[in-house]
């Protein structure tokens, strides 16, 4: 029996390495993808933006010469009101400032002074970026402000009693963006990859009727699911030790503060969660087009849902209660925390848990809808 | 008078496959002309030549009187294509209805006079109370019937049809070229059709028989069976086996196969004495041999059978190790079903179908695609259970003992079902592996069967890559790599070209005779038929004739006659008249095909009918009846039973 399952793995590898175009997907996915994935950052460059300056005044050309790199580059000065929503809506700027009339005199009187920001609201992303760092300039000059009030020459804001906010970032001191990026985009595309490979590898069994030659051999049905699966997490867990120890530890310089074992461990048991996955995607599709259509189908909410893009504490009640049945949410938790936070995993036995139990249901599922499509 | 399709000298290369090669030939208004071939002979290649699908720059096409290699566009308006595949043309989601509108539409028939046409066509096909039907929801004769339809709204002077009837049923077949032989009569349709049925060439009125994309033999159907290239005999021996081990190797003797219980020969001797004479030297008594009228699959035989190797007798002994069976244990029950049932749904598959298989038979399954030869082969494989009845595998029962059974099974499937990116030695390590066959003994069967798949020493060549016929032996060859005592074989040479079909035939005969392997096999090819032993004709799910094929024969002869042709001066108004005194008279070709069952007395009856109507009787032969025709008596006689 033993023989029986070695061979049919065998021919499962031997399938695999000459499938070329699969092989480039998952080596893709195990290196350039991941790298790639740290060469964006979350910070905005040279924004451009629009002024408006009504006030021709000495004050407000002050604050809008404090609008520069590398933040923001000035692109625009408008002389019309109209001129504002043009811009806009042809999207060659996402933020107007607008001094209005007065704005000068108002500042030089003591007087309370307003100046007015537009933004693009379908670009949120950018342009909250945008206003945290209008927000910031402003508070620096109204600091400025106050020392001219009490003309204090000879001394500088920072005498001045007020709290300064220190932030410290645990884990990440330097804030390196990338550090966060490839580790999720790793296990972004090793859910994706573990899917697919599963449940093309099954569904090209269908496709070419393949399966029912082995269905009529005196296999278990289990013999026959256990040596497609153990074939393909085998293959994920090389492309994962490619990835840690070619692309993420080397080269993007991830720490790796915890045990790289345990990582090794909770990937295992994230591939077996994955293929059981995959396994539910073969059978519910009849060829590879389909397998394709499927495995995307699946893989969107459960990244959405892991918290990879958004928050769950900014889901909604219900949502929050499906993030539960992402494997990848957990896959993340334990990833970076092995990895950033260096901890070990009896630590996260409540995360390891829930995905082990995630990975046994999707299994059994998988198992179960396999042997009715097939017998 | 010009002809309608002229090509001279067309060739088509794909990369490094010469698909077709120096083809020329002409077809004339109002003709059917057939261009038969196996798979892969470049018939479909051909086709979109001459409708200007696809471009050569080798030769020259000319179609009602315009250059189709130079300007394609120019003749699409006048002609109709149907394109190989059942359905595949039409939009499954629509119905009958809203297909024929759309192909009038974008053939920009004009609103009215589509509604005619449309009106005019569905009430010939019979498809008109079925017209909100949408097109997924059609048997496969239907949709061959509808997507005529669809072909024939804008009016083509000429039309092109893809393998019209494959995986049609032999009723609906039947339908299909009544519309077509009516279209032809009507209208002045020429039809140029491809198929891959040999028999259907006397259906035509002129064919050509293409292999290997060239055109080797081309004329009337009539005069075909005068180009065998040598003489048929079928011979009758007390000893089948050893006679055909005997006359292989007998000089002049070209090709011997088994015919059910018989053999044929196809030898270039004068006397048919001496092949009796050769025999009876070797102590082989010949009870009747007697020469044979040679159908289209013998001339194309002929014509293509090289000297291919032989498939080797003592291969298999080697790899059965010498195992026969007795006598007496050829009279065991090896397969038994009673009552077996499938349902899927509200559709019923199979319907209450029993049967007995001895051991060592050649036990055939015939019956058109969907009819239900797969599915009863599935349950008995244990690839799902029956709804009901009751069935036994060499005495295992289906219900408790699945997992058992398939240990002495083997089972070809209809799709090619090896792993096309294996080797071919990694192919039977797999199989062998998992049926468990020690690895130092998987060795020796794993050349064995390189030997018997004509791979020897092509152990590392990957499966996809081999050519049809060969793949088909490797996969028997993976089907019996655990020497089971029973196997499965559904649609196993499937266009297949005649030649490989052959030696696929010699195989199952060695299987069964020498190695007592009882094989059960399924087939739509009507001729390969009278190769099994005993035959189950399903139609519907539902048994209609169970027996051997001559006694199949036999009983269609009694119950409605002889079959006698008749070349008429026309034909089609022939069979109008005739109908009314003979009601199993149809359209053959250019000929009537009538049964009757007092010839002698008919024949004057006839000739003095038809001359009453103006209709000249050229001759009348006596015919040996196709097995389509039997077929199509026992399922519209269960028809007309059920009702």
């Amino acid at each position: 029996m033993f023989f029986r399952l070695f061979l049919l793995m065998r021919k499962e590898f031997l399938q695999f390495f000459r499938n070329v175009p699969l092989l480039i997907i998952v080596l893709y996915g195990a290196t350039l993808d991941v790298y790639t994935a740290g060469e964006v950052s979350m910070d905005v460059h040279n924004y451009p933006i629009a002024v408006y300056d009504i006030d021709q005044s000495a004050q407000s050309r002050e604050v809008a010469g404090k609008l520069r790199e590398p933040f923001f580059q000035v692109t625009h000065f408008i002389t019309e009101e109209k001129q504002i929503e043009n811009l806009i809506e042809d999207g060659k700027v996402s933020v107007v400032v607008v001094f209005p009339k007065g704005f000068g005199e108002k500042t030089a009187s003591y007087q309370t002074a307003q100046m007015q920001v537009i933004l693009d609201g379908s670009n949120s992303n950018a342009s909250e970026l945008a206003l945290r760092y209008l927000s910031s300039i402003v508070y620096e000059h109204n600091l400025d402000l106050l020392v001219t009030k009490w003309k204090i020459s000879n001394v500088t804001a920072k005498f001045i009693p007020y709290v300064d906010d220190q932030t410290l970032y645990r884990y990440n001191p330097n804030l390196i963006d990338r550090w966060a990026f490839c580790l999720q985009e790793f296990f972004t595309i090793m859910t994706l990859i573990g899917m697919l490979l599963t449940a093309t590898a099954m569904v090209n069994e269908k496709q070419f009727g393949t399966i029912e030659q082995l269905m009529v051999t005196p296999l278990r049905t289990f013999e026959i699911m256990a040596a497609k699966i153990v074939p393909m997490v085998v293959v994920l867990f090389i492309a994962t030790f490619i990835a840690v120890f070619v692309i993420l530890k080397p080269i993007v310089g991830v720490p790796l503060a915890g045990n790289v074992w345990a990582f090794f461990l909770v990937t295992l048991i994230y591939s077996f969660a994955i293929s059981g996955f995959g396994l539910v995607i073969s059978t519910l599709s009849n060829n590879l087009s389909e397998t394709v259509l499927f495995s995307l189908l699946m893989v969107v909410p459960i990244m959405f849902l892991s918290g990879a893009w958004v928050p769950p504490e900014a889901m909604p009640g219900w949502m929050r209660f499906l993030v539960m049945f992402s494997p990848l949410k957990y896959y993340l938790d334990l990833g970076n925390g092995i990895f950033l936070k260096g901890n070990s995993i009896f630590l996260m036995w409540k995360d390891l848990l829930f995905l082990t139990s995630l990975g046994i249901g999707a299994f059994l599922l998988g198992a179960s809808r396999f042997r009715k499509v097939f017998q | 008078m010009t002809p309608i399709i002229q090509a001279h000298n067309v060739s088509k290369r794909y990369k490094d496959v010469e698909a077709v090669t120096g083809v020329s030939l002409s077809v004339d208004r109002g003709e059917i002309f057939g261009l038969i071939g196996p798979d892969g002979a470049g018939k479909s290649t051909l086709i979109h030549i001459l409708t200007g699908v696809l471009r050569t720059k080798e030769g020259q096409v000319t179609v009602l009187g315009k250059d189709v290699l130079k300007d394609p566009e120019s003749v699409k308006t006048s002609i109709g294509l149907l394109p190989q595949g059942l359905g595949l043309a039409l939009a499954a989601e629509l119905s009958i209805e809203e297909n024929v509108n759309f192909f009038a539409e974008i053939n920009h028939v004009d609103p009215r006079r589509r509604e005619e046409r449309k009106a005019l066509l569905l009430e010939k096909t019979q498809l008109a109370p079925f017209r909100g039907r949408q097109a997924k929801n059609l048997s496969g004769g239907m949709k061959q019937k509808l997507a005529l339809c669809c072909t024939l709204i804008h009016e083509p002077e000429l039309l092109f049809l893809d393998e019209p009837t494959t995986g049609v049923d032999p009723i609906s077949r039947r339908e299909l070229w009544t519309l077509i032989n009516g279209m032809v009569r009507e209208k002045g349709l020429t039809v140029f059709l491809t198929t891959s049925y040999m028999d259907e060439a006397a259906r035509c009125h002129r064919v050509a028989l293409l292999h290997q994309g060239k055109i080797i033999e081309e004329g009337k159907p009539d005069a075909l069976p005068f180009k065998l290239e040598g003489k048929l005999a079928e011979i009758e021996a007390e000893d089948q086996h050893a006679a055909l081990t005997i006359l292989k190797k007998m000089p002049g003797v070209k090709i011997v196969y088994p015919m059910g219980e018989r053999l044929s020969a196809l030898h270039q001797i004068e006397d048919l004495n001496e092949i009796k004479g050769y025999a009876e030297r070797s102590g082989i008594r010949i009870k009747q041999i007697e020469a044979r009228a040679p159908s289209i699959e013998d001339v194309f035989l002929s014509k293509v059978a090289g000297q291919s190797e032989e498939v080797k007798e003592e291969v298999f002994e080697e790899f059965f190790q010498g195992k026969g069976i007795s006598t007496e244990k050829r009279s065991e029950i090896m397969i038994e079903t009673e009552s077996l049932e499938k349902k899927f749904g509200d559709f019923t598959a199979v319907d209450k179908v029993s049967f007995q298989v001895k051991r060592g038979e050649i036990f055939g399954f015939l019956g058109p695609n969907g009819a239900g030869k797969t599915t009863t082969i599935k349950m008995l494989c244990g690839l799902f259970p029956p709804t009901a009845g009751r069935g036994t595998i060499a005495g295992l029962d289906l219900f408790k003992h699945s997992f058992e059974i398939k240990k002495s099974i083997g089972y070809m499937s209809q799709k090619f079902s090896l792993y096309r990116d294996l080797t071919v030695a990694e192919n039977i390590q797999l199989y062998g592996g998992i049926y468990g066959v020690p690895p130092q003994e998987l060795k020796r069967r794993l050349e064995l069967i390189l030997k018997i798949a004509d791979l020897e020493g092509k152990g590392g060549f990957i499966t996809g890559d081999l050519p049809m016929g060969i793949k088909q032996r490797l996969a028997l060859g993976c089907a019996i790599i655990h020497k089971p005592e029973c196997i499965f074989l559904d649609e196993p040479t499937s266009g297949v070209d005649p030649v490989a079909r052959r030696k696929f035939w010699d195989i199952i005969f060695l299987l069964s005779r020498k190695m007592g392997v009882t094989v059960l096999v399924t087939t739509h090819y009507m001729d390969e038929a009278e190769q099994c032993d005993r035959l189950l004709l399903i139609h519907r799910g539902s048994v209609v004739a169970l027996g051997r094929s001559e006694e199949l024969k036999n009983q269609v002869n009694e119950e409605i006659g002889t079959l006698l042709e008749l070349g008429t001066s026309d034909p089609f108004l022939a069979v109008e008249i005739l109908k009314k005194h003979f009601p199993h008279c149809l359209i053959y070709g250019i000929n009537v095909h009538l049964y009757t069952a007092s010839p002698d007395e008919a024949i004057p009856s006839i000739r003095k009918t038809l001359e009453q109507n103006q209709i000249a009787l050229k001759d009348v032969r006596k015919r040996t009846m196709p097995f389509e025709d039997v077929f199509v008596y026992f399922c519209e006689k269960t028809q007309q039973d059920k009702k």
